[in-house]
């Protein structure tokens, strides 16, 4: 899970690490507010995508005058396919140079890695001149943050200030169990460090043993409904919602769907040995949670799961009234002969080769 | 050096048939139902463990409190994990503590650091973990230490080794109808961070000359694929491997199903991974019905 800026600002603060004074916006009526903060400042539209400067998301405001149309014309963009909600109002801060700083899971390793350099404020990737080493369970020793401090050239107390701020860094990683923890822009002025962004991903298998985390979780009602059948869920922009059981398998299909030039809706995982009444709440889920969703394309091959139970669950559904859509039903393996015979009767065409499904779905999706 | 007993299978040198198995967690839904299927496909499951049901018994399997006295009576190669996330270390830590070599971590949503600290605890005794997030091992007529369905699975001379489930079942199938057999099929998981990797299995199979083809099955997220692809560039260039890359049309910064099924940045594209393995001369299918038409022309 992706934090916004503004939560992990705020589990920055918590551990001293020094941020811009700033206001969140919820409404045009908390402007007000945000005058206290001085001129110039920055408006930021709160998003969890990168690249927010190039794509618009920041805007600076030179004085009162500007502030409200600064900030209604940020409200009504939608950026990267995003809507803009929250915005966080924050005070200039003038400095002289910037860095960069993370902390990450390093998978190909297995361990983690601290990575800094002094080109702060572009995206890492593309960065050829940067220290990153490697560390255990037990954290970056002295000496690895001495080096990094060093690398970004300071000297003297500066060098002891950037020391301690990678020390809390470290802390806020490690205590709320991230997998990446950045601050991107770091900006130095006059011996002053401050975060001018902040990005925390957290390790979603451990929130059940951190809960004071739980405040900082996006709401995503989908999401959240998806979780509570056991269903992984990503919605996504098209018309064609993907269903099947097993990441791999559905991961598969959707790439299959955008194959023959059509846009998947949803990626949904059933999991593994699906009952009829998880199909059928799957199918009850999508027609009432997601309005874009045009045509149906589910792709099952049986194994753990019988495809007997996910035909039961269809029926079910259908009978229901929750299969409103044209759809595109595979099923293969286990219990194949038997589901589709009981399809059959029912007055339902099923297909064994997902590439006759496609076929079909092709055909259709011409139209 | 010795070798540990998953390379002593993988490596030919030692057959899997009839190795003890232990199942931890044996008394839950999904402990039960695999325990049966791996029992009814031959697999020797000596006893299972869930603390505070020991004196059970599952299908016939007698239940203890701890690894320890189910070695103790029955003596134990391998154990298969059940429990679920938050005991999941505990539990790789009981089974290595009493002895055992290998363990696969069924179990799913391990948070990173565990599975991080299992892998210490298995390097300490010089086990191995395969897993966590994985549908475990199947070695046709010989062993199944998994959840995976039996029937895609065919004797032969091929290695199938990937990220997920389902797919392995549904591109094992279709190698099974183009008569295509399996000599393993293993699961590395679809973690973030996983205990034995792509290029660790290849190194143990290395010396197989029993083995004649590899397919992979990767996916988004990580660099596993490109380094495998460094692998076969720089030290097993005779390994003929087809490969599979799920994920083509997946949106950046969203994590499909998998945990470690995230693009970030410009890292863990399916072009990227294709474009490594394309240029160490193995060949990607765009499909996955594909991997079997080029796994036929390669043998």
């Amino acid at each position: 899970m992706r934090l916004l800026e503004y939560q992990a600002k705020e589990l920055f603060k918590k551990y001293g690490i020094n941020v811009p004074n700033s206001l969140l916006i919820n409404n045009v009526e908390e402007l007000e507010g945000a005058k206290n903060l001085g001129f110039p400042l920055v408006l930021k539209a709160q998003l969890p995508v990168g690249g927010r400067g190039k794509s618009g998301a920041i805007v600076k405001v030179k004085n009162e005058s500007e502030l409200k149309q600064a900030y209604l014309t940020l409200r009504n963009k939608t950026i990267q396919g995003l809507k803009v909600d929250k915005i966080l109002a924050e005070s200039f801060f003038n400095h002289t140079s910037e860095f960069y700083v993370s902390y990450f899971e390093n998978r190909s390793d297995r361990c983690f890695s601290i990575i800094a350099t002094a080109a702060g404020g572009i995206e890492v990737e593309e960065v050829k001149e940067k220290f990153v080493s490697n560390f255990g369970l037990e954290g970056p020793s002295d000496e690895q943050l001495n080096q990094a401090a060093s690398y970004l050239g300071f000297n003297g107390v500066l060098k002891d200030r950037c020391v301690s701020l990678m020390k809390k860094l470290y802390k806020v990683f490690d205590e709320s169990e991230a997998e990446l923890v950045e601050i991107n822009p770091l900006a130095v002025s006059e011996g002053d460090f401050a975060a001018l962004d902040a990005k925390i991903i957290l390790d979603d298998n451990a929130l059940f043993r951190r809960p004071e985390l739980k405040p900082y979780l996006p709401e995503d009602v989908s999401v959240e409904e998806a979780e509570k059948f056991g269903f992984n869920f990503v919605p996504l922009d098209g018309d064609v919602a993907v269903v099947g059981n097993g990441a791999g398998l559905v991961l598969a299909t959707l790439d299959m769907v955008s194959s023959i030039g059509l846009s998947p809706a949803c990626f949904l995982d059933l999991g593994g040995g699906a009952s009829p009444e998880r199909v059928q709440s799957a199918l009850e889920f999508l027609s009432t949670s997601l309005p874009n969703m045009k045509i149906l394309f589910i792709n099952v091959f049986g194994g753990i799961t019988n495809s007997v139970s996910v035909a039961q669950g269809f029926l079910e559904a259908k009978g229901r009234g929750f299969l409103n859509k044209p759809f595109f039903l595979r099923l293969s393996g286990a219990g194949e002969i038997e589901a589709r015979e009981l399809l059959r009767k029912n007055g339902i065409n099923s297909f064994i080769d997902i590439e006759d499904a496609l076929k079909a779905l092709k055909e259709y999706g011409k139209r | 050096m010795s070798y540990t007993l998953l390379r002593s299978w993988l490596s030919g040198e030692k057959s899997a048939k009839g190795a003890k198995v232990l199942v931890q967690g044996i008394t839950g839904r999904y402990g039960r139902l695999h325990t049966e299927l791996m029992m009814s496909y031959g697999t020797n499951i000596v006893a299972g463990v869930t603390p505070g049901k020991g004196g059970e018994s599952v299908n016939g399997v007698p239940v203890y409190n701890t690894c320890k006295e189910a070695v103790s009576k029955h003596g134990v190669d391998a154990s298969i994990v059940f429990v679920p996330a938050q005991n999941y270390l505990n539990a790789v830590r009981e089974a290595f503590e009493a002895g055992i070599e290998l363990v696969v971590g069924i179990t799913e949503r391990v948070p990173v650091r565990d599975t991080i600290r299992s892998i210490h605890i298995a390097k300490q005794y010089h086990g191995d973990i395969i897993g966590p997030n994985t549908p475990g091992l199947i070695m046709p007529n010989d062993i199944k230490i998994g959840i995976m369905p039996v029937q895609p699975f065919l004797q032969g001379d091929t290695l199938v080794l990937s990220r997920s489930g389902t797919l392995t079942y549904e591109i094992s199938n279709y190698l099974r109808k183009a008569g295509i057999g399996i000599y393993a099929a293993l699961g590395i998981g679809g973690d973030p961070i996983i205990s034995t990797n792509f290029i660790e299995v290849l190194e143990m199979a290395r010396e197989n000359n029993r083995i004649k083809l590899v397919v992979l099955i990767g996916e988004i997220g990580g660099d596993a694929e490109e380094r495998v692809a460094e692998y076969i560039k720089q030290i097993d260039s005779r390994k003929k491997m087809v490969a599979y890359v799920a994920g083509r049309s997946a949106p950046k910064e969203k994590r499909m199903g998998h945990a470690g099924a995230i693009i970030m940045g410009n890292v863990g594209t399916v072009e990227s991974k294709e474009k490594a393995l394309n240029d160490a001369g193995v060949p990607v299918a765009k499909m996955p019905w594909e991997v079997a038409e080029l796994a036929k022309k390669m043998l």
